[in-house]
């Protein structure tokens, strides 16, 4: 393809439109271009690489190197800190992050794709209002969405309380789990929904032509084919839950902390290497996940 | 396709969840961005009859403006408004800037190649944007690396101070919001069909006209969406301005972080947050109005 851009017009033509200063420097702009695209690459992950270098520095207080070391990572408590898997309120954070993260995906992965099947299978009339809905919901910014829920929680608490005496909002577990419910939503929609444009109708009419009840169609035919949807869906999801920090930072109360709240309360007296350690950890997981299952979606995809 | 009852009883779980936890919250902070908000009691007061002195009685009008008089009449907030809006203007041009020849770069290679670099433009997605953003603090502090590098080299003498200034801030953003501009840059290359490039080339062209008449015109819809997908969620950013730029500059998201979590307003608070949706739904829109639904 870069061969038809690069080679030479026909020469009759050319003097026909006059080449600008420009079209002779672009000669160099393959080259112009991939060394920017490298550049950009380095930037993205240039920050990543020093901070996970950094997590192995014995300096506490600045960024300057004095030497290697293990210690913000197993250290038991010091009086100078102390290491990342003997920190009592990480550990509670981390797990309670896991917690929200999966109970979460659930949810909104159920939810959501029966959403996705109303919105791309059927016709009725709100169809264009919940459509409308989620894009918004994932475009405006989440502060507006952590805010009103926040709110909402409160007066609905204050509500059940003053007049029934039922404790069911209060800020903490349950509103962060169905915040971030409603954070995840939107997302699966709209990934579950791409998935089954690409699907064939064919296969579950053969499905019931050779006799199959519409229960038995969705189970072991739509199902299957859209599995990979379903299940990149859910890996969005838990993601969005696990690092969100605005949506929570608001819905929590004092009592309940997650892992970025826990982030944010370190970053916001400085650096220091603990955090660098944590993040080294998060980065590193995410990241093998991440690759592992790219790589093997495309090798399935390679002998599909 | 079917209609009947299937749709909306599928739809109903998710219609619930949205109405009940988006919707409802969002016309709870317009009701409570009119209210009033208590000195000693701190609940929010909103009555539908009004009251000439509300200091004493607490309440407040639900005609009342009052919230609203105080943001406009407030220069913190008119210069939290605009930068704001120097903010959204700057991450979303810088990424565009930053974004559009990676994304050319990406589209431009084939098969096997073309998916690695689309995984290495994505994984750092996969990781907590508050990492993400304060990895930059390591590098752009005074003692940090990017001085101690320069200094090292030889450019410079004493250290620059680039942490807590708005260039911090335009670093952080386009750092985070990158994948979010070339995505759809990269999806609009993708569909320029080849021959248009090999018609242009016959027809006598140089690269640049070639860019200029035939990729821009056509990637226009992607830009569109990339620079909405960077500019709209920019509009509320506080976390990274707070890491980055300190406690001098304030935006529009940090105001209503500090009248959440700091002077526990949340009338104030409703009003901010508020202001802030109205303007991007205004944006969405008028998007809406312009391209379609289609480019989503």
């Amino acid at each position: 393809m870069t061969d038809i851009v690069n080679s030479q017009a026909p020469v009759g033509r050319r003097e026909k439109i006059r080449l600008s200063w420009w079209d002779s420097a672009m000669k160099y702009g393959d080259v112009g271009i991939a060394v920017w695209a490298w550049l950009m690459i380095l930037f993205l992950y240039l920050p990543i690489v020093v901070l996970i270098i950094f997590s192995f520095n014995q300096q506490r207080l600045n960024v300057k190197w004095t030497g290697f070391t293990t210690e913000w990572y197993w250290m038991e408590q010091r009086s100078y800190g102390v290491g990342v898997l003997h920190d009592a309120d990480l550990l509670t954070a981390f797990w309670n992050s896991i917690v929200i993260g999966v109970l979460s995906t659930i949810l909104a992965v159920i939810i959501g794709v029966l959403g996705a099947f109303a919105l791309e299978r059927f016709e009725f009339r709100s169809k264009t209002v919940w459509d409308g809905l989620n894009y918004t919901k994932i475009i405006i910014a989440e502060i507006v969405a952590g805010v009103s829920t926040l709110i909402f929680f409160v007066k609905v608490q204050e509500f059940f309380m003053d007049y029934l005496g039922w404790n069911i909002f209060p800020l903490g577990f349950r509103t962060v789990l169905v915040a971030h419910v409603a954070w995840s939503i939107p997302f699966v929609v709209v990934i579950v929904r791409a998935r089954l444009k690409g699907f064939d109708k064919a296969l579950e009419e053969a499905g019931s032509d050779l006799g199959s009840t519409p229960t038995g169609v969705f189970f072991r035919i739509t199902l299957p084919v859209i599995a990979p949807g379903i299940f990149a869906a859910a890996l969005l999801a838990f993601t969005l839950s696990f690092d969100d920090f605005t949506t929570t930072l608001f819905v929590t109360g004092p009592q309940f902390n997650t892992l970025p709240l826990i982030i944010w309360s370190k970053v916001r007296m400085g650096i220091t290497p603990e955090v660098n350690a944590i993040s080294t950890i998060m980065v590193l997981l995410s990241f093998i996940i991440v690759t592992i299952l790219e790589v093997k979606a495309h090798i399935s995809d390679d002998i599909a | 396709m079917p209609r009947g009852l299937g749709g909306p009883l599928l739809v109903s779980p998710m219609a619930t969840w949205m109405v009940l936890f988006f919707l409802a919250p969002l016309f709870l902070i317009f009701i409570y961005s009119f209210g009033y908000q208590g000195v000693y009691d701190k609940s929010v007061k909103i009555t539908l009859h009004s009251s000439d002195n509300p200091e004493k009685d607490g309440v407040y009008s639900i005609q009342s403006l009052h919230n609203y008089r105080k943001v406009i009449s407030d220069p913190l907030y008119f210069k939290a408004f605009y930068k704001t809006v120097g903010m959204v203007v700057g991450n979303t041009l810088g990424c565009l800037i930053l974004g559009y020849p990676l994304a050319y770069f990406i589209s431009r290679k084939s098969g096997k190649r073309k998916m690695l670099f689309l995984l290495l433009l994505m994984l750092p997605f996969w990781t907590s944007f508050l990492i993400r953003t304060y990895a930059w603090i390591t590098i752009l502090d005074g003692t940090g690396l990017l001085n101690t590098f320069l200094t090292w080299v030889g450019v410079i003498d004493k250290p620059l101070g680039i942490l807590y200034t708005p260039w911090a801030i335009a670093i952080g953003l386009v750092y985070d919001y990158l994948p979010f501009m070339a995505l759809p840059l990269f999806v609009s290359i993708e569909k320029i069909e080849p021959a248009l490039f090999e018609a242009s080339k016959d027809l006598g062209a140089g690269r640049w006209t070639t860019f200029r008449r035939v990729t821009l015109p056509l990637t226009v819809p992607g830009i569109v969406a990339g620079c909405l997908l960077c500019g709209i969620p920019t509009t509320g950013e506080f976390v990274v301005p707070m890491l980055l730029g300190g406690d001098k500059i304030v935006v529009w998201g940090s105001s209503i972080y500090k009248a959440f979590l700091a002077y526990r307003d949340q009338a104030l608070g409703s009003a901010l947050s508020n202001i802030l949706l109205m303007v991007m739904l205004a944006v969405i829109v008028l998007y809406v109005k312009l391209w379609g639904t289609e480019e989503f």
